[in-house]
């Protein structure tokens, strides 16, 4: 499971409702996890390049990972209370991630809100201090 | 994932989690090969699948996790809870209720 695997599984995750406190602690094991495996293989004598394959091949794929996180939905029901995890910036790339369109909308939606609400209080005060 | 396990083993890994968690603490990739160890190989878990395991027990009180730094990197090590071990109990005599219905029906002469 290399590099992109683990922004696949942590999109799938958010996607899915999974809380992103419990997204954070599921990849920092994993990565540990992985850490840990590429160690074995070097010792057994792999080159480096074959200890991350063999590592990687040993935890599993992200896809086989998810479906056993979505088949326990006692982890999606509870939000917060995972160990804390240190503030890692996967929440809104990979958010962005899963569904980019809808981040666009919304962000757009709320610029021209702001931008709508800015004017009419503009208008307002200007009323006011012109006294109409 | 070097072997995988059939779907009658549902429930086993639980077991086998628990168990070796009522002897000591440990880390999910120690914990994976404890399993290995204690089974000779019989039972291989898959190494990334043991997690969402691990999370949900801990979410239904049966384990407690914590951090601990460990050459300066930073392992999440599980330990059973009294309701772990009333689940281990249970699942315990669960499993031997079963397998001793299993043993005794393999050990049936074969009706023809």
């Amino acid at each position: 499971m290399p590099e992109p695997a683990l922004e696949r599984l942590a999109a799938g995750l958010l996607a899915r409702g999974l809380p992103q406190d419990y997204a954070q602690r599921l990849l920092a094991e994993l990565e540990d996890h992985f850490i840990d495996l590429e160690q074995e293989h070097r010792l057994a004598g792999c080159s480096p390049q074959a200890a991350a394959t063999g590592a990687w091949r040993t935890l599993g794929t992200d896809d086989v990972i998810l479906a056993q996180v979505l088949a326990r939905p006692e982890l999606s029901r509870h939000h917060g209370g995972w160990l804390g995890e240190p503030s890692r910036p996967i929440a809104l790339p990979t958010a962005a991630y899963a569904d980019g369109h809808a981040i666009a909308r919304w962000g757009a939606s709320i610029s021209l809100g702001g931008v709508l609400t800015a004017s009419m209080l503009l208008l307002l005060a200007s009323m006011i201090a012109s006294g109409v | 994932m070097a072997k995988s396990n059939p779907p009658f083993m549902s429930g086993v890994p639980e077991l086998l989690i628990l168990r070796l968690l009522a002897r000591q603490e440990m880390y999910g990739y120690e914990l994976v090969k404890a399993v290995r160890l204690v089974t000779c190989d019989a039972i291989v878990l898959g190494e990334g699948v043991i997690y969402p395991v691990l999370h949900s027990l801990e979410r239904n009180g049966a384990l407690a996790a914590k951090r601990k730094p460990v050459n300066g990197r930073t392992r999440v090590y599980y330990g059973l809870t009294p309701t772990g071990r009333q689940r281990l109990d249970r699942l315990s005599d669960e499993w031997d209720r079963v397998s001793s219905g299993v043993n005794a029906a393999l050990g049936e002469p074969a009706h023809a």
